[in-house]
């Protein structure tokens, strides 16, 4: 153990521990089973207790934004798939609330509804998505065939509303490109119903198991204060007992004429979040039967709005957001009256909530660090665009 | 007995023994690879594999071939020779042990042209037997150790560290647990413990329940099976104390966790179970139950070990290294201390006082469980539908 | 009370009785080559086009946010005498494509005349440059390429 593998320029510390030993600088990922994609972590531990953990981010850089402005604005929906790849819809949904608001677009109520139910789905799917890799992560591998039984039930519903099971493209600009299919709702309904059950044979095996409680509580503490200091939003944020849900906060679509609760936690680690994310899938669960019976009482409707055949939205600059299932998704877009956007930032939770990584593993042991990253809930394609 | 006997006794049938114990414990570790992966497809809704022979039981022999031609990967700068040394120190042990493992009673076959020839379905009954067992098995880690060490590979190093920790926190608790079952057979030997189960009337888990749930916890631990996996932590470590190692030495490795398991189970049985002895071996009513013949008895049981097991993996997640640290030395240890000294003053009253410390032990357990299960339907926690705030106060009040 | 529950492993024992009941359920697999799912009538799979339809528009090759689409055509007169555009080449580089189905949305006529909403996922090829790129002769053949081979047409299953 002599020499220090790809310090990425920094020059190597070396300080004394206590046993007289050097720190060791370890190299997490980007090849790691544990680190979601290609997230490289440069750690420094003495012994396995975390010094120091510095992420190193943009593996998968593709230059996302960049490519946007190469694009009309109906040809940016697909790019936007590939950000949070395992959350399309909510993707799409914060670009074309972005574009909707410069435009000034009025968009239809059914529209509206079933957008929120191609959000919701998505955001159980995300959810189950980072219980199972979070479980695994900590050893427990069976809870993810469990999750990936109910998710792929509804990638099967994605795919009979838009052909698509991961790269949805399921959104336009003004509302949808398709109503939904007949039987569809009904499909729906009967998995949102049996999905409690599923997600109280989730709980038994983890929220009361003793391992799964000493790995996760206490572990990653980030508080309120340094949520907002770093700009964490999502499950992190409202584990730590702050309310604070877009959904709520700053309302789109007809969220506010639908019933639901902001899970919040308490000591702000990685338990509550654990346990914040599974009340989000039932509240979720709670948003899809509201949506199932106003669908089935307006079945028919628009839905899509009057939107120009060629969208030129004027020079100008606009904001939305939507609470994807990490946190607030945001889309910043500054026009100049053409047909492609000026430019088109993206505020992606995932890159923003990473940065807390460090606060966050200081002190903890190797094994923690897993358990933290994956609390975050990453995806690459976000982080790096 | 004359010379030929005499070899026949000392040196043929324990070499025939010897090559027989090898390849089947080989075999009986790759197949219970499949059974596993069968398994725990089985728990988590899936199939499992299926496809090389019917229901896909010729898996493993698909697994060896492969490892065999795959190409053996040393990195550049690793210690060769300990790099070598390390899956050989694993895997010697690991089948050593089976020599002294009693699968089963004497009997007494007629071979033609040699007469009768009394023999056993153990390759040898030392009267140290249990503790060549706690030897050997230890010796089993250095090559863990070495290899991660060997590897020059901080993720393989750091495997290893974890490794030789595990160890030192669990052979003690285990010690103790195998002493006590010493102190009620009050014989050192494999094969004198399961025939004192049979002079003393039953099987002694019923005195040694504490005693055998510490051996079985501490052996899970020394197998590095989940929820002990740390030295090969997949989602920590890469693959821990192996992540350098490829081909065959990988599959040595991977074999030898097997046996272990197969060891760890077959120890259990004969301490705690009866070893080869049907369930209540004085019971004359059940004699229906001979039938079965002895080795299968103790084949069934080990069975039953190797799935709960895997049932293990399949449902907890892995403990973290210093807490399994505590739960080693803060938890079982003093427990284990407990329960020995009961057993030895239990045992110093005989049988009886044996019976009377297992009826104690068994309906303390089963009564608390009863009453906190009844007392838990009684007072249902905070409804699971409520959402995590609602939750947090409530494991608050 | 979590003392006892602490000492009697219920949480250990509740989470075994979990994975328990679930060894005698029955395995969610599909055993791909054997059964295969059908894919929905939205499903985005497989190009195909119908020549005698298309108007050479090229509005699919606009809209494509990746441009794979290449469509070359000149002007011929016909039997009439008017112009009519012949088609040079219309290629589609199917290993780029992102199946984001913009261009089938973008076809002006009624039914459209390219489709992506095949039923056909089976795109594996062991030779990418020439099985992944369809030519016209490709992009018309309906059933040789890949099987299972069934079209849904635009407005069904709507």
């Amino acid at each position: 153990m002599s020499e220090t593998v790809g310090t990425a320029g920094s020059v190597p510390e070396t300080r004394d521990t206590m046993l007289g030993l050097r720190e060791m600088e370890l190299n997490f990922g980007p090849q790691h089973p544990s680190t979601h994609g290609v997230l490289r972590i440069v750690l420094k531990v003495d012994g396995e207790r975390i010094v120091s953990a510095r992420p190193d981010v943009g593996y998968l850089h593709r230059g996302t934004e960049k490519l946007f402005e190469t694009e009309t604005y109906p040809m940016v929906i697909p790019h936007t798939d590939r950000l949070d790849y395992v959350a399309a819809a909510t993707n799409n949904h914060a670009y074309c609330l972005t574009v909707e608001k410069l435009l000034g677009l009025e968009i239809p109520k059914r529209a509206q509804y079933i957008r929120i139910v191609l959000d919701e789905m998505q955001r159980i799917s995300s959810h189950l998505l980072w219980l199972a890799t979070a479980a695994i992560d900590l050893g427990a591998i069976t809870p993810f065939f469990y999750t990936f039984r109910e998710r792929e039930v509804i990638l099967d519903l994605f795919e009979d509303y838009c052909g698509a099971r991961l790269t949805l493209n399921c959104m336009r600009v003004g509302g949808l490109q398709e109503d939904l299919t007949p039987g569809w709702l009904e499909k729906l309904r009967a998995f949102t119903e049996d999905l409690g059950s599923k997600i109280d044979e989730y709980e038994d095996l983890l929220t009361e198991n003793r391992i799964w409680k000493m790995r996760t509580v206490g572990v990653g503490i980030l508080t309120t204060e340094r949520c907002i200091a770093w700009g964490v939003t999502g499950p992190p944020l409202r584990a730590a007992g702050l309310a604070w849900d877009v959904r709520r906060a700053l309302p789109y679509e007809c969220y506010p004429e639908l019933d639901f609760e902001i899970p919040t936690g308490k000591n702000a680690d990685t338990y509550d979040r654990y346990l914040v994310r599974i009340a989000e899938l039932r509240q979720s669960r709670r948003i899809l039967l509201q949506c199932c019976d106003w669908l089935a009482a307006n079945p028919t409707g628009e839905i899509r709005g009057k939107v120009p055949r060629v969208i030129k939205p004027p020079a100008g600059d606009a904001y939305a957001s939507v609470e994807s299932p990490k946190g607030e998704l945001g889309f910043y877009l500054v026009s100049n009256g053409g047909n492609k956007p000026y430019r088109l930032r993206v505020r992606p939770p995932s890159f923003i909530n990473l940065q807390a990584l460090p606060e966050m593993a200081r002190g903890h042991m190797v094994s923690d660090l897993v358990a933290i990253i994956g609390t975050i809930d990453i995806v690459l394609g976000e982080v790096d665009r | 007995m004359d010379i030929s006997a005499s070899v026949l006794t000392y040196f043929l049938i324990p070499a025939v023994k010897a090559v027989v114990v090898v390849i089947l414990v080989a075999t009986a570790a790759g197949v219970l690879t499949y059974i596993e992966r069968r398994t725990l497809a089985f728990l988590q809704v899936r199939k499992g594999p299926n496809r090389v022979g019917p229901e896909g039981i010729l898996q493993f022999v698909a697994d060896v071939v492969k490892l065999l031609t795959k190409e053996d990967v040393v990195p550049a700068k690793a210690q060769h020779f300990i790099h070598f040394l390390a899956p050989v120190l694993v895997m010697v042990p690991g089948l050593a042990v089976f020599a002294v493992l009693p699968w089963g009673p004497e009997f007494t076959m007629r071979i033609p042209g040699l007469g009768k020839i009394t023999t056993a379905w153990y390759a040898a009954d030392l009267n140290v037997s249990l503790l060549l067992v706690l030897a050997i098995t230890s010796v089993g880690i250095y090559g863990i150790i070495l290899g991660g060490w060997a590897s020059n590979s901080k993720y393989a190093l750091l495997g290893g560290l974890r490794s030789a920790a595990q160890l030192i926190s669990y052979e003690v608790p285990m010690g103790f647990a195998v002493v006590s079952a010493i102190l009620m057979a009050r014989s050192l030997s494999l094969v004198e413990i399961v025939e004192a189960q049979r002079t003393h009337q039953m099987w002694f888990i019923l005195p040694g329940l504490v005693s055998f749930f510490l051996y079985f916890v501490s052996g899970v631990a020394e197998t590095n099976r989940i929820p002990f996996d740390l030295p090969e932590a997949e989602s920590e470590l890469v693959a821990g104390f192996h992540t350098e190692y490829s081909g065959f030495r990988w599959a040595i490795f991977f074999l030898t966790e097997y046996a272990n398991m197969i060891t760890i189970s077959a120890i259990a049985t004969a301490l705690f179970f009866g070893g080869w002895l049907r369930p209540f071996p004085s019971v004359h009513a059940l004699a229906f139950l001979d039938v079965v013949p002895p080795v299968l008895w103790y084949v069934l049981k080990v069975s039953c070990f190797l799935f709960v097991y895997i049932w293990f993996r399949g449902t907890f997640p892995r403990y973290r290294f210093d807490q399994l640290m505590a739960l080693g030395w803060k938890t079982l240890i003093p427990i284990s201390l407990t329960n020995l000294v009961l057993v030895a003053l239990a045992a110093l009253g005989g049988f009886r006082g044996l019976r009377i410390l297992g009826i104690v032990l068994w309906g303390a357990a089963i009564g608390a469980f009863l009453i906190v299960t009844r007392l838990r339907a009684a007072k249902p926690p905070a409804a699971k539908t409520a959402p995590a705030s609602v939750r947090a106060r409530a494991a608050e009040a | 009370m979590s003392f006892w529950d602490d000492i009697l492993l219920l949480d250990i024992f509740g989470g075994l009785k979990m994975t328990g009941r679930h060894l005698f359920r029955k395995a969610d697999t599909v055993e791909y080559p054997e059964a295969a799912r059908e894919p929905s009538d939205r499903f985005r799979g497989m190009f195909r086009l119908d020549e005698e339809r298309c108007i050479k528009c090229t509005l699919c090759a606009i809209e494509c946010p990746i441009d794979i689409i290449f469509i070359d055509w000149h002007n011929e007169k016909n039997e009439a005498g008017k112009n009519e555009k012949v088609l040079d080449r219309f290629d589609v580089d199917l290993k780029r494509c992102m199946f984001c189905g913009l261009c089938e949305e973008a076809c002006p006529t009624n039914p459209k005349s390219i489709w992506l909403r095949t039923k056909t996922y089976e795109l594996g090829t062991y030779e990418r440059n020439e099985a992944l790129y369809l030519d016209i002769r490709k992009l018309t053949k309906w059933d040789e390429n890949v099987k299972p081979f069934t079209v849904v047409e635009p407005g069904e299953g709507r």
